[in-house]
């Protein structure tokens, strides 16, 4: 049986009141009628009759002239019946009107019976009795009069009964809204976003808010007084005091997982070294010399300069890395930062100071070591000019594919339109060595060659078609996962310079909802770095696809961590932990008790938790310790 | 549905009809009598027990006479506006007899419930309006007065119980009298039509003496 909800209770409640307010108002109102009538009829049939008597006895019972009272009587009066019965009971004299006085329908009549009991009174001729006049009363009339009362009251009391019933089912909706406000926040909370909701007016339903709200309120503390203490940890971990830049553990992680990723991204990696930093600080005093750093700390930091993911590190007192995707940094712009931080530098330590500064490109299938060596070449190059000029190591690596953007976005319009794609799998495996997803990037076909994101990513954004790519990576996710059941799940990543084109929202959620049955295993995610400068559409993006069966994560998650603090209220489903915490885990004791807290954090609010960019099987067995769900690298096959 | 009603009624009413029927004999005791009007009602009320006890078993034409002489003797003659202070007020048996007095009015209906209680059928009896001549064959004075019929038969003359005159007369010898209008307890209703009728019913005059008589115990 299917149970009766608080507002079909509620709505039954108000239908049935109006109803029985209204048919017991109409029933009462009619029975008092109806009385009323039929001691009016009794009344008048009984004064007719004394009356009649009275004058048929005074005639001395003649006959005739008892026959001619009776019918004038009748005929200028409302009776149904006039009968003059001798003292035996024979009627002497009968007058009756059979034709009746309609007016009322056969069934009123029925339910409503007007019992008109027949006056009597004595007729005596002297001292003889000469029997009786019966009267009765017409009742047709008294019919009408109370059918005309039934369908006058009927619609008063229909009336009223509209109105009740409006003011009914305005009180149940206000009663359903706010009842569906607090079952939305139930719900949200479920789903890991932490929402409170406006307290309604009514106590009943505001306490509940209130309750529900202080709850949330509560969480959040909670969650913000550790995200700050983890926050608070990992700078300590993995920052400069000074500058706030990353320090140089951080940065060797950051630069050995870049490397590892699937995908090296075109980025370039600039070494500066500030020459007689010792001297300097001698001569202008520590304070100064601080602030000095701190400046030229705040021009690298400048993600909105360098990209969002750039990432810029103190490697040791004098020298200084950053790391920043191509596309944002050609050779102009090395320059210009040279001068600019000379600039800097020289307003503090006047024109003696030297600032040496190489630059390389990222090339697949480099080692931190072969980095860093051909940087230290070019910089020793660049110390031995004077610092005069930015060192460029191993010069422009081949470019395949030197293009116009013009040229780039015919390219990807064809690609998108003839679906010269495919997905590339690489595993995301549980403790036990099962497979939890494959993270599937795309692969742009171009000519023979299978180009990676990495080239040609940077020019759909700059080209404006990154969404069409991603709907393009979703769609073909989705036909893969429904053509094959046994492969546990598919993550896709998805650019954050989507969520900047309008439609792309709209477009994946229809996309997912028409493939609800393969969506189950779909795992969507897109990277901090992108996310946070678009937090709101994020969060948009999470909404649009909260009813959806998919997954929907952020990865790279750590390199900015800004993040953590507003997890709770997007209702998302797992994090992969960037891959910078990664490198020799097994022996680094700080970001161990910080990976730990992040897990414990995450599984608090319900996120799975993935780390990304592992290499070795006790970096492996050392994350999973820690409470990771998940690892994902080139070590993991 | 409506059978059932129907048939519901109709028990009810044989049920009525049998609590009427035993009634004749259960009538008010003397303390009851005593509690309402003064132990003075009970010189009267002790004779009257006796005289229904004693005419139960005679015939018609004995009860209309002893209860004639019965009431002709021990009530005497009294004006209302000088017995109740009203203008016409009518009296139950009981008052008449805690009194000891009454108009013409209370002599006919003390008479006619008597009789009722002793079972003359009511087609029998009828109280008559009558404009009474007083003071002789030539008098001119005229009064409105009231008296007690007594029909043998449906069409047979009358008898006439009167509180003026002492002894019962047929009709024909009371050329005093002439008849204006008669009624009697068969109830201005015909066909048990009594219960929807009810509250205007009582606005007339002989249901408030029903009514009175019913709040005494005298009737049920």
């Amino acid at each position: 049986m299917k149970r009766v909800s608080l507002i079909q209770q509620l709505w039954f409640l108000v239908v049935a009141a109006v109803v029985l307010a209204a048919a017991g108002s109409l029933a009462a109102n009619l029975y008092n009628a109806r009385n009323y009538l039929e001691q009016q009829l009794a009344a008048q049939s009984a004064d007719a009759a004394n009356s009649l008597a009275l004058l048929i006895t005074q005639n001395h019972a003649d006959r005739a002239m008892g026959e001619t009272l009776i019918n004038a009587a009748f005929d200028q009066g409302h009776f149904r019946s006039i009968t003059w019965r001798d003292p035996e009971g024979k009627a002497t004299v009968q007058r009756l009107n059979a034709a009746g006085f309609g007016g009322a329908p056969q069934w009123f009549r029925q339910i409503f019976p007007l019992t008109t009991a027949p006056a009597r009174a004595m007729v005596s001729s002297g001292w003889m009795q000469a029997g009786f006049v019966e009267v009765e009363s017409e009742a047709g009339y008294a019919y009408v009069s109370l059918w005309q009362g039934a369908l006058t009251v009927s619609f008063w009391v229909a009336i009223a009964g509209i109105v009740v019933g409006l003011i009914g089912s305005i009180g149940v909706g206000t009663i359903r809204r706010q009842l569906l406000a607090v079952v939305d926040q139930a719900k949200a909370i479920t789903q890991r976003r932490f929402v409170t909701i406006p307290e309604p007016d009514g106590p009943e339903m505001g306490r509940l808010a209130q309750a529900m709200n202080a709850m949330v309120t509560r969480v959040k503390a909670m969650f913000e007084e550790e995200a700050n203490r983890l926050e608070e940890m990992r700078r300590q971990l993995n920052f400069d005091k000074v500058t706030a830049l990353a320090n140089r553990d951080y940065f060797m992680g950051r630069l050995g997982a870049t490397l590892g990723e699937p995908d090296v991204a075109q980025e370039v990696l600039v070494l500066m070294r500030i020459g007689a930093l010792a001297e300097l600080n001698a001569h202008l005093g520590r304070p100064l010399t601080d602030e000095m750093l701190a400046q030229f700390g705040r021009v690298l930091l400048d993600r909105q300069r360098f990209g969002d993911d750039s990432l810029a590190a103190r490697m040791n007192g004098a020298d200084f890395t950053l790391l920043a995707q191509q596309s944002h940094f050609d050779a102009d712009k090395v320059a210009q930062l040279h001068d600019e931080l000379m600039a800097l530098l020289s307003s503090f330590a006047g024109e003696a100071v030297v600032l040496s500064m190489a630059v390389t490109e990222l090339r697949q299938g480099d080692s931190i070591r072969d980095v860093m060596s051909r940087l230290d070449a070019a910089l020793a190059l660049a110390e031995a000019n004077g610092g005069t000029r930015v060192e460029i190591a191993g010069g422009n690596v081949d470019k395949p594919l030197a293009l116009t953007a013009e040229r780039w976005g015919h390219l990807l319009d064809q690609a998108v339109a003839a679906s010269e794609f495919k997905l590339v799998r690489f595993a995301v495996r549980n403790a036990h060595g099962g497979l939890l997803h494959e993270e599937a990037p795309l692969r742009l076909k171009q000519g023979d060659d299978w180009l990676p994101a990495s080239q040609f990513l940077p020019m759909a954004i700059r080209t404006r078609r990154v969404a069409a790519l991603d709907l393009a990576a979703v769609g073909m996710a989705l036909t893969q996962l429904a053509a094959d059941p046994a492969c546990p799940g598919l993550g896709v990543n998805l650019a954050a310079e989507s969520l900047d084109d309008d439609g792309f929202i709209a477009q994946l959620a229809a996309l997912v909802r028409n493939q609800r049955q393969a969506a189950s295993r779909l795992w969507l995610e897109m990277a901090e770095a992108g996310v946070v400068p678009r937090f709101e559409r994020f969060r948009a993006l999470c909404l649009a696809l909260e009813e959806l069966p998919c997954k929907i994560g952020v990865e790279h998650f750590g390199r900015q961590f800004s993040l953590i603090g507003q997890l709770h209220d997007l209702g998302i489903d797992y994090l992969k932990v960037d891959g910078s915490f990664v490198p020799q885990i097994e022996q680094h004791q700080g970001n161990q008790t910080f990976l730990k807290g992040v897990c414990n954090i995450a599984h608090n609010i319900g996120l799975g938790v993935v780390a990304e960019g592992v290499k070795t099987e006790q970096e492996a067995s050392t994350l999973f310790a820690l409470g990771f769900d998940g690892v994902t690298g080139p070590g993991v096959k | 549905m409506q059978g059932g009603w129907r048939l519901w009624l109709s028990l009810w009413l044989c049920g009525a009809l049998l609590l009427f029927a035993g009634l004749g004999t259960a009538s008010v005791t003397p303390e009851r009598a005593q509690q309402l009007y003064g132990p003075q009602v009970l010189r009267i009320y002790r004779d009257w027990q006796q005289l229904v006890l004693r005419l139960g078993r005679e015939s018609d034409e004995v009860k209309v006479r002893e209860v004639n002489q019965f009431f002709n003797q021990r009530l005497h003659y009294m004006e209302d506006i000088e017995l109740w202070k009203q203008v016409d007020y009518w009296a139950t048996p009981l008052e008449s007899m805690s009194r000891g007095a009454g108009d013409c009015e209370d002599y006919a209906f003390a008479k006619y419930f008597t009789l009722r209680e002793l079972g003359v059928a009511q087609q029998k009896l009828r109280m008559i309006y009558v404009k009474a001549r007083i003071g002789g064959p030539a008098s001119t004075i005229t009064q409105a007065h009231m008296v007690l019929a007594y029909y043998a038969e449906p069409t047979a003359e009358p008898l006439v119980l009167d509180s003026l005159i002492s002894s019962i007369m047929p009709a024909s010898q009371r050329s005093d009298l002439q008849p204006v209008f008669s009624f009697n307890g068969d109830g201005i209703w015909v066909g048990g039509g009594s219960a929807p009728n009810a509250s205007v019913d009582r606005l007339t005059r002989w249901r408030q003496l029903i009514d009175k008589m019913k709040a005494e115990g005298f009737i049920n």
